[in-house]
């Protein structure tokens, strides 16, 4: 036995893999010039055969000819000789294997991939043999805990600390070696009684499947420009919207966030920003359903993202895909035992800095020199000292609770989970909380049907309070840090203290004075269907929904603010339905023959979505009502204003194509076709079309790389592609349209368009490479890219017209940019590994034309009665800074000086506004991210930096808290003020109700730059002896800090900033004012507590 | 196999009836809730809609889109640069106004320009739809009444722009919507001369005196009527670059007799006399904020001050300050009628401070004096406005008595004994302060001062509180304002004024 030599198919099997291949594209060929086959089986083969007194081993040979089935079976074996007649016609391989051994004494087992094992029914033949062996790494080191199962059975073990093992198999078992790490490996036994083997390190990246467009590929083959978070990198972390999981995880992608408050959203930037008026934010597809607001679902839930970056990957979502795809995969249930995963945490937050203000004593001494001697007494210092930002900025506290119950059989999979999280931000009322409930089941009905859905419920509320301003506008932060230490908390009569020179609320004023609530319902579910039919063909059915109900109620109270005394209360809501669904159909079709592999996918798809709003509002509300509730005080309320609706419909039906072919996995090949038909452009303008291709050259498989021994991986990739935008748009923005007042039915013109409103188209080329090193230990992957935007749309403020703005197809933009990751395994040691993954992102970001003759822009970025912080203009990026260029103070009068272009430096009034230059820019050099695992025994720590280089910030707060002109109280930074002539100080003098000392000029433009250790997590894995003795499946606790550690050389209180990035901003508003400060919410740091357990 | 048959059949039936059926209905998605705005060429719209379309213009001029153009601008651009009011508040494009340091990035003559040229814009989008209705319910006089409507509003507000800023574009169609470039270029239109300006106003306002109803017939004296027209008329000729007084003379009689002093002062201002006999053109805003529209005078609400009395406008400092200069008046002439109905003063010790006023006896403007519920109805044009232009146009053609007997008529109402005159400039000076004190903080002191000739050296001498110079050292080409920059930025075919 022991010397029979083993046949496959009569051929040697240390070439079997490459043979078989070979003899697929033989037999491929045969069969179409033939034409022999009429009929398919369940895998697409159905075997005709005509013999006369042939010897089994023959007909084998002509069942491999005509089909994929392949025979293993011991040469030896008698039974095979045996001559037997046949006739069969168009049968399955059972019927004619059932009728060719019938009788021979043979027996067969038909395995996965085709394989048919034959057997003898003797014993003798067939006995079981005794395999032993060694299991050995990369440097020939045991593996201890190796897997070994015979295939097709439950039969295994594992190896010893020696990485020996021994089993009992049958002598024509085939044997899989697998262990996590390493590649899994299979040998067939052969009758040997000693088998070694060597397992290799696992390829995982390079063999780790990406999850693409309508599909997904395996990270070798691609050609795109994709980057991956996994639920690895989301664990452990207060996520609460998920995009946050990609802030400095994934090159290409800047994730900022708006402001601290809860619940706040997020701005994603992609490869920078391609549109001046239209959305800049990705497109996102969770579980197939595309979307643009990912924020009721909960990070546990998610399994792995896969950001599609440049226009060859993302290009089959066409004119949605310009600022990139973020496709979201959530957890499913995975066949095998049931799982129930437990994780929590809790922990508290602050701000991340503190900012000193003037004490009532140094408040009295800048008001006296303000405004006069006596303006405020002695005995008004000695009654009040109230440090407000220790009032507003308090202590917030955020938890979360998910379980997720998971599991299933080969037929039926589920994952159901439920989740609470719940955050209460530094300041007063803001809160947010989310309850979501997510379920994903999939069965597989018979061999061609399988169905899945996934569901996900979800309800939010969010309370706001107001940020983002003034204190003349009640902005809560500005009102902390400017309203005089001696205002009290309140009145005698019980209303909010009022500053007695303006009549501005103390911050109490924002966080009672009124309530603004939101609430969010929302269903997402869809349905699929995967039929698999014929050879190598896959439709998919699926149908989704995504319902949203939104409620907003608004509330001033009628007395304890004068905007409420005055209006006598004000109460609104709004009310909103969004339903939208998706029926999509795509049929993918996959062959392999030789080496040469080739997939194709064609697609259809239907989009409508259909908005619904109504607003109701009343105002005067009687103040002995203002306790109650808030329909309540509605019904009291004795104005109300006429009701008003909302109806915004869109629809977009797209048909879509993909071809993928590659050769031998060395050289890759991948081409989309998009057509989009939208609802959103006239008719003539409707359909667009978005070609892309790529290719990749997978250099390490050429034969002479072979020598080059440190490389184990080296692909270069390259893509063109075109993709449009439509996100940002209204649903009507082509039509000229009036409204009708729906009091008194006046109509009265609202809007005005251009007839050829169309897409904005990108163009993007993108030249990639992979590579790995030394054993892997390395891997690299740089990218470079153009990316050119046509036909921008630009909502340009008409000079002399009925609108405010008309919105355009009249810019371009560009942005070029390289990426880089590097993943390095530092020390790889039984008890201590140390991994470090570190990615750096470029970006120049370029308005190359706004339209017509027309070079720039103000009007973005307010900075309340001082204009405009931020200008759009051509030949520049986008968050561009303009103004006047600050030169000192002057020692003789204490008056801010400002550069002219021909008297030097000025005082203001002598200035003339052609003085004003770009004095600064929100565009980073670049961003990056690094994260770093150290794990020794059951400890991990994970060290996760992040930071932005070379970006500026419009400090407007400092405009405010440094402005010298009124009885806002100030900064201490005022301390050094101007007050003597010859005072040398770069802190003007006061200047009474001027704003000369702080027009917007260099004097607010500040270093933005930061390093921030975003995440540091302590996790220690309980040691599973233990937890198996009650139970447990595993168990973590892991303490937590986020944003503990910043390096800045920023004034304000944080970095992170973005006061006209909020979602509420108008679209252009928000894509160029970047990188202003104007009292935002500021970040917080926090420390958590958390405890993962699997059961 | 069978089973496989049948499956590739469904799924390439289903995928055929999905694909073929139902895309139109998915892209054909038209507005519900707006509508879109008829292309005047190719149909017509209703009766209806046209009337609904002139109410529209009204609603926009003195609606919640346009007030602060509509009032309270005319009130800081006539009385706050002038010596009627100081800028008040603590608003420094306000304040720049006041104290003439003002340049092209002041925000408050940016949102003037938009604020003008987008009502202007509305009408030129109307108009044609209104012009090419062809529905039979709409009589011609009645069109031609509504294209007369809306055709003054234009004109007026072109009228108030060329007073503030002189040259200006002249736009008089809509924008050509063809594609993205017409429309910019559409746009995109130089200054014309002054003349050309008022020659188009003119224009405009010759087909509404021939074409609007008279005074009897209007409903309410929001509505534009001859009256309106012709007091309008009466203006600009005296406004224009070369006045021609016979003009002024002939319009003002136009107007005169359709109107009638009320009998009380205090009956103007107490909102229970809207729509009254003295009215020319009013904005109204009947129950304010109670009305069905929901639209209230809010401009009250940033000017009548403290929690104190009857006033609930908020502690705060308001705007538009009365001068000492103006209080000195009324009260050297006695006139405390209408002084105490244009100002209140009150207490506001521990409060804010002025350089200008004592703490204890503050002055706020309280002529329109109901910020709660947004009642004020705001006079545009008032009877005595136009009386007193008749005045100056006597005075011009020498009939002083005649002049002076327009003047003392209306000291009459306010119980102030007459006044009796020398030269025709000593004249022309009672009639001046007249107009100062009958017509404060309605938005004409600045442009009478301008057109007078008087704006440099009634400035240069303006005091402050304690008697001390403001110093405003106006220079000439201060009389006509910069050229907002962001309009220059937006149109880079428009020049600046010289000076700025």
């Amino acid at each position: 036995m022991r010397k029979s030599v083993p046949h496959v198919g009569g051929f040697q099997s240390r070439s079997l893999l490459k043979i078989l291949l070979i003899m697929k594209l033989a037999i491929f060929l045969i069969l179409i010039s033939a034409l022999q086959v009429h009929a398919f089986d369940a895998n697409g083969q159905s075997i005709s055969i005509n013999a006369k007194q042939t010897e089994i081993r023959k007909v084998l040979t002509d069942i491999e000819r005509q089909s994929n089935y392949r025979f293993l079976y011991n040469y030896d074996l008698k039974g095979l000789r045996k001559k037997v007649d046949l006739n069969a016609e168009k049968l399955s391989i059972n019927d004619v294997l059932s009728q060719v051994f019938d009788n021979s004494g043979l027996t067969y087992k038909i395995l996965d991939n085709n394989l048919v094992v034959v057997l003898s029914q003797n014993e003798d033949e067939n006995k079981e043999i005794r395999v032993t062996g060694k299991v050995t790494g990369d440097n020939d080191e045991p593996l201890a805990g190796v897997s070994v199962l015979e295939k097709g059975t439950s039969n295994g073990t594992f190896t010893d600390n020696g990485g020996t093992y021994s089993l009992t198999v049958g002598n024509s078992a085939i044997l899989v070696f697998s262990s996590i790490g390493f590649d899994n490996r299979e040998m067939p036994v052969n009758g040997q009684s000693v088998v070694n083997i060597k397992l290799t390190a696992a390829t995982k990246q390079l063999d780790q499947v990406v999850v693409v467009g309508y599909g997904s590929q395996r990270k070798k083959d691609l050609t795109g420009a994709v980057s991956v978070v996994t639920s690895a990198d989301i664990a452990n972390r207060p996520i609460v919207n998920p995009g946050e999981a990609l802030q400095g995880k994934a090159a290409g992608v800047q994730v900022t966030s708006v402001s601290g408050k809860p619940g706040a959203g997020l701005s994603l930037r992609i490869r920078g920003s391609s549109s001046i008026s239209a959305g800049n934010e990705p497109l996102y597809v969770v579980d197939g359903i595309p979307m643009t607001d990912i924020s009721s679902y909960s990070a546990n839930d998610i399994e792995s993202i896969s950001v599609l970056k440049d226009a060859a990957s993302a290009s089959i979502y066409g004119t949605r895909a310009a600022n990139g795809v973020v496709v979201i995969t959530t957890k499913k249930g995975k066949a095998g035992k049931s799982r129930i995963d437990f994780n929590t945490y809790f922990g508290s937050s602050t701000l991340t800095k503190k900012l000193d203000v003037l004490d009532s004593r140094q408040y009295q001494d800048y008001m006296n020199e303000v405004f006069g001697p006596g303006t405020i007494s002695d005995s008004l210092v000695a009654a009040t000292n109230i440090n407000w930002p220790d009032e507003v900025f308090r202590t917030g506290n955020q938890q979360s609770y998910q379980v997720a119950f998971s599991g299933g059989s080969d037929k039926i999979q589920h994952y159901l989970s439920l989740g609470y999280l719940n955050q209460v931000g530094a300041i007063r009322p803001a809160t947010f909380d989310r309850i979501n409930a997510r379920l994903n089941l999939s069965s597989k009905l018979n061999s061609w049907l399988s169905i899945s859905t996934a569901t996900t419920v979800s309800r939010s509320n969010t309370s706001d309070v107001t940020d983002n301003n003034s204190v003349a506008r009640g902005g809560v932060v500005l009102s902390a840090l400017t309203t005089p230490p001696t205002v009290p908390k309140y009145a005698s009569d019980g209303t909010i203290g009022q500053n007695p020179q303006t009549g501005w609320e103390n911050p109490l004023g924002a966080i009672e004075g009124s309530t603004n609530k939101f609430r969010e319902d929302r269903i997402v579910s869809n349905i699929g269907a995967d039929i698999r039919f014929l050879k190598g063909f896959l439709f998919q059915s699926r149908f989704g929904i995504d319902y949203k109900n939104n409620g907003n109620q608004f509330f001033i109270d009628p007395w304890l603010t004068q905007n409420g005394r005055n209006n006598q209360g004000n109460l609104s809501q709004q009310t909103s339905t969004t339903l939208a669904w998706l029926s999509e159909q795509t049929l993918n079709y996959s062959k392999s023959f030789n080496q040469h592999n080739f997939s194709a996918l064609a697609g259809w798809s239907a989009q409508e979505s259909d908005y619904d709003q109504t607003n109701i509002a009343a105002s005067k509300l009687d103040t002995q009502y203002r306790f109650q509730k808030w329909d309540e005080m509605f019904s009291r309320a004795q104005i109300k204003t006429a009701p008003s609706k909302t109806v915004d419909q869109w629809g977009l039906v797209s048909y879509f194509g993909r071809i993928n072919y590659n050769f031998a996995g060395r050289y890759l090949f991948q081409a989309n076709l998009r057509v989009d038909k939208s609802s959103k452009f006239a008719p003539d303008n409707r359909t667009a079309v978005f070609p892309s291709f790529s290719a990749g050259w997978r250099i390490s498989d050429e034969a002479f790389m072979n020598k080059v021994d440190f490389v184990q991986d080296l692909k270069l990739r390259a893509g063109w592609g075109r993709n449009g935008n439509q996100e940002g748009i209204g649903s009507y923005e082509y039509l000229s349209l009036s409204n009708i007042n729906n009091a008194t039915g006046d109509i009265s013109p609202a809007t005005i368009a251009p007839a050829d409103l169309r897409w904005e188209t990108t163009t993007q080329t993108n030249i990639g490479v992979d590579a790995s090193f030394w054993e892997r230990r390395i891997t690299v992957s740089a990218d470079f890219y153009v990316k050119k935007t046509s036909d921008v749309l630009v909502r340009i403020p008409l000079s002399g017209q009925i609108v405010p703005s008309v919105l355009l197809n009249s810019g371009d933009m560009q942005n070029v940019g390289e990426e880089f990751v590097i993943s390095s395994k530092n020390i790889v040691k039984k008890d201590l590994t140390w991994t470090t993954d570190f990615n750096i992102s470029f970006n120049k970001n370029k308005v190359t034309s706004i339209g017509n003759d027309l070079s720039f822009l103000s009007g973005f970025g307010e900075i309340y009665e001082r204009g405009f912080a931020v200008a759009l203009a051509k030949g520049y990026g986008l968050g561009q800074f303009y103004g006047y260029t600050a030169a000192g103070v002057d020692p003789q009068t204490g008056q801010q000086l400002y550069l002219t272009k021909d008297k030097g430096a000025v005082p203001y009034s002598e200035t003339s506004p052609s003085d004003r230059s770009f004095i600064g820019s929100a565009q980073p050099d670049f961003v990056y991210g690094m994260t770093n695992v150290v794990t020794y025994k059951n400890f991990d720590l994970t060290v996760f930096l992040q930071g932005s280089q070379g970006n500026d910030i419009f400090n407007g707060a400092r405009v405010e808290t440094e402005g010298m002109k009124d009885s806002r109280n100030q900064s201490t930074a005022i301390l050094n003020r101007w007050r003597n002539p010859g005072d040398i100080t770069d802190i003007p003098g006061v200047s009474l109700a001027s704003n000369d000392n702080t027009v917007i000029s260099t004097r607010f433009v500040e270093n933005g730059s930061y390093l921030r250790f975003k995440t540091i997590t302590l996790a220690y894995r309980i040691n599973q002896k233990w937890l198996d003795k009650i139970g447990i499946a595993g168990a973590s606790v892991y303490v937590s800090g986020q944003n503990v550690i910043t390096v800045t050389k920023y004034k304000g209180f944080d970095p992170e900033v973005s006061t006209y990035g909020g979602v509420s901003n108008t679209t252009d508003n928000r894509n160029v004012s970047l990188g202003v400060d104007y009292g935002a919410y500021p970040q917080s740091k926090t420390f958590l507590f958390g405890i993962n357990l699997s059961l | 196999m069978k089973t496989n048959k049948r499956t590739g059949i469904l799924v390439t039936s289903a995928t055929l009836l999905l694909i073929l059926g139902g895309c139109s209905k998915i892209l054909d998605k038209k507005p519900v809730t707006q509508v879109i705005t008829p292309d005047a060429t190719s149909a017509s719209i209703s009766a209806t809609d046209a009337e609904n379309l002139v109410s529209g213009l009204y609603t926009s001029y003195r609606g919640y889109d346009f007030m602060t153009w509509s009032i309270f601008d005319k009130i800081i651009n006539g009385d706050a640069i002038s010596d009627n009011c100081y800028a008040g508040g603590d608003n420094s494009a306000n304040i720049t106004l006041d104290n003439f340091t003002f340049n092209s990035l002041n925000s408050n003559l940016d949102r003037d320009w938009s604020q003008a040229y987008q009502m202007i814009g509305r009408i030129n989008i109307a108009l044609p739809q209104i012009e090419a209705c062809t529905d039979p319910a709409l009589s011609a006089t009645r069109k031609n009444q509504m294209v007369g409507e809306a055709r003054f509003l234009r004109a007026f507000n072109y009228f108030d722009l060329t007073r503030l800023f002189g040259k200006l574009p002249i736009v008089l169609a809509p924008p050509d919507l063809a594609n993205a470039e017409t429309l910019l270029n559409s746009t995109l239109v130089p200054r014309s001369s002054v003349d050309s300006v008022y020659l188009a106003i003119l224009d405009d306002l010759w087909f509404a005196k021939n074409n609007v109803m008279d005074v009897s017939a209007a409903a309410s004296k929001l509505i534009i009527t001859k009256g309106t027209v012709n007091a309008t008329l009466a203006k600009i000729y005296a406004t224009q670059p070369n006045p021609n007084w016979d003009s002024v003379k002939y319009y003002s009689d136009q107007v005169i007799p359709n109107y009638s002093l009320l009998p009380q002062f205090s009956e103007l201002w107490d909102n229970a006399h809207k729509n009254n006999s003295e009215a020319i053109w009013e904005l109204t805003y009947g129950d304010g904020y109670s009305s069905p529209d929901g639209i209230g005078d809010w401009i009250p609400s940033i000017h009548v001050g403290g929690s104190i009395g009857n006033y609930e406008g908020g502690g705060w400092k308001k705007f538009n300050l009365p001068s000492n200069d103006l209080i000195n008046l009324w009260q050297s002439e006695g006139d405390n009628i209408r002084l105490n109905n244009s100002v209140t003063f009150l207490d506001i010790t521990g409060q804010f401070s002025d350089p200008n006023w004592p703490s204890n006896h503050y002055p706020f403007l309280t002529k329109f004096n109901d910020p709660a519920n947004g009642l004020n109805d705001f006079y545009v044009l008032r009877l005595p406005d136009i009386m007193l232009l008749k005045a100056e146009a006597l005075v011009k053609a020498n009939d002083l008595n005649g002049a002076l007997a327009i003047v003392n008529e209306i000291r009459a109402r306010v119980s102030l004994g007459p006044k009796s005159g020398g030269s025709a400039d000593e004249v022309d000076k009672i009639i001046a302060d007249e107009r100062r004190m009958e017509l404060a903080f309605e938005g004409h002191r600045w442009f009478d001062l301008v057109r007078t000739g008087k704006a440099i050296e009634v400035m240069n001498a303006e005091k402050g509180g304690s008697g001390n110079n403001l110093n405003y050292n106006v220079q000439p080409f201060r009389l006509i304002m910069p050229v907002p920059q962001n309009q220059i930025d937006l149109n880079p075919r428009l020049d600046q004024n010289p000076g700025y």
